[in-house]
């Protein structure tokens, strides 16, 4: 039974930090290459304080705070810049993280942060706290999407110049997808941190950043369940089959590139279209 | 005071004086018909008024405010629309949405105040309306991909009258049309003028703007050539030296 908590754990924490992605990605359409970094602040800043006695439920809260106030900073520096010059940007701001953790000795330097407490309950509590804040995390989506804030951000993301001369304020509508989505992730990381137990710099480099990437693309941008199935799927991948986790950047990797090139629309669209011809019978 | 003034303004990109010392003004429930070859400044002129390039030297005043260094968003509040010279349809939207995004764009002033709005439905008969009154209400759930120029130049044109603007920029609506939908096109920009409404058409069909604008303006080489009655700017010699590039005699 412990087993399938620790998968349906891994899967609700993939899908809260592929659908913080997809909101910044997705919907907004800014690509993202560093989005483990903020994944990282949360799990360091929600470690330290349940280190410290805090409950993770409130823990949580200051690792998303922390999260987004970076996703804030990176956001206000990424605003000048666009397409594959925002993936550079965002790539470099995840080789900084990792580069800054590595020095830090409060951090745990390179060898990071052992003996995170488990939370009350044991693995049930983590796994019900990670499904709820999941469910919600899903929730705000489907709600962003159908508001005019998501009408907004598929506006941006199709042609932000456009979006412009309909007097849309795309700076601050681009900063606010920055901040929910890297707060999302901060919380994803935050849960994450305890469920491993143990955080070091490597956990948040280049390859989770895209692995998260791949779930979002394999998924289909922009849409939540896609992305949301290809995150549970590739979460537990590497738990079902070790040549996954041994070739992990290699296999994702393929799959972005493979996805890209025959079916960009994802596993949502390719649904899409056979619902379509199905209806059209 | 005019509903717009623009005063002796001048661009420079590189080495090239795109537009120099221009100084033009439309009134309120006007058409002005604003022409010159190719080269002349006209885009840029209007992306000067737009605020998506700032003049270096002049300034622009709408609605008598001055707004030379107002972002685009903040112009478009005020009551200024552009339909583009390169169509810009969203193209993950319909026609409808295309509409509908522009004519719910007060629920979009701020992040929050876009959160706090779910309802669409209010935007949409109003988009539906739009795209009746521009003779497209047959494509609304079209995606731009799936209709032809003419359809996504008429959509622009609602987009842009969605935003209720107070004046309207037209950058060559016409151009890539055929003769017919040209003049159908030129009928239905003529209707837009009202009390509250003017319109500044950026056109490239001479015919068609001396068809329906009352008034033209001519640039040339990023200067301003002549503005007066459309017949008399037909008329003169120096339009059709800055066309035909002919001597006097």
């Amino acid at each position: 039974m412990s087993y399938e908590i620790a998968v349906l754990t891994s899967m609700s924490i993939a899908i809260l930090f592929a659908l913080s992605l997809n909101l910044i990605t997705g919907f907004c359409g800014q690509v993202s290459l560093g989005h483990a970094a903020f994944y990282g602040i949360g799990a360091y800043v929600a470690a330290m304080l349940t280190k410290a006695d805090l409950a993770l439920p409130i823990a949580l809260i200051p690792a998303a705070v922390m999260a987004g106030l970076v996703g804030v900073l990176v956001g206000i520096a990424s605003l000048r810049v666009r397409h594959d010059f925002l993936a550079i940007t965002t790539m470099g701001v995840g080789f900084l993280f990792v580069g800054i953790v590595r020095k830090q000795d409060a951090l745990g330097g390179e060898i990071g942060i052992s003996g995170i407490p488990s939370v009350a309950f044991g693995r049930p509590g983590l796994l019900l706290l990670a499904l709820v804040c999941m469910v919600l995390f899903i929730l705000l989506s489907i709600y962003i999407r159908r508001s005019w804030l998501g009408f907004a951000f598929e506006s941006i993301s199709d042609d932000e110049d456009t979006a412009r001369t309909f007097g849309i304020d795309v700076s601050k509508f681009k900063l606010l997808a920055f901040v929910v989505g890297t707060a999302g992730a901060g919380i994803a990381g935050g849960l994450y941190a305890h469920h491993i137990r143990f955080i070091g710099p490597d956990s948040f480099g280049f390859v989770e950043s895209i692995t998260v990437l791949a779930m979002v693309i394999v998924g289909g941008i922009g849409s939540i369940a896609g992305v949301a199935v290809a995150a549970a799927v590739l979460a537990t991948l590497p738990l079902w089959l070790q040549f996954v986790d041994d070739y992990k950047l290699l296999i994702y990797g393929s799959l972005i590139f493979i996805t890209m090139r025959f079916a960009p629309t994802g596993i949502a669209g390719i649904v899409h279209t056979l619902w379509q011809k199905r209806q059209a019978k | 005071m005019s509903l717009l003034e623009v005063q002796n303004v001048s661009i420079r990109f590189g080495g090239v004086d795109a537009v120099r010392g221009v100084s033009l003004a439309v009134e309120e429930q006007q058409l002005l018909g604003f022409i010159g070859p190719n080269g002349a400044g006209k885009t840029t002129m209007m992306r000067i008024i737009m605020g998506m390039v700032r003049p270096q030297q002049g300034s622009v005043e709408f609605r008598g405010k001055d707004i030379t260094q107002w972002s685009v968003q903040h112009r478009v509040q005020l009551g200024l629309a552009l339909a583009q010279q390169i169509v810009k349809p969203l193209h993950s939207l319909t026609l409808l949405d295309n509409v509908a995004l522009a004519a719910g764009a007060r629920h979009m002033r701020n992040p929050l105040q876009a959160f706090l709005n779910v309802d669409r439905s209010e935007a949409r008969d109003q988009a539906r309306n739009l795209l009746d009154f521009v003779g497209i209400g047959n494509v609304n759930n079209a995606f731009p991909s799936e209709v032809p120029l003419g359809f996504i130049k008429r959509m622009e044109v609602a987009r842009a009258l969605a935003l209720e603007p107070g004046l309207l920029l037209l950058d060559e609506p016409l151009a890539g049309l055929n003769q017919t939908e040209a003049r159908d096109l030129a009928d239905l920009i003529a209707s837009l003028v009202t009390p509250s409404r003017s319109v500044l058409l950026i056109e490239h069909n001479i015919g068609e703007v001396a068809r329906i604008c009352s008034e033209i303006y001519v640039q040339e080489n990023g200067q301003r050539l002549m503005q007066d009655k459309a017949e008399r700017v037909m008329a003169s010699a120096a339009l059709r030296q800055a066309y035909l590039g002919e001597h006097k005699a």
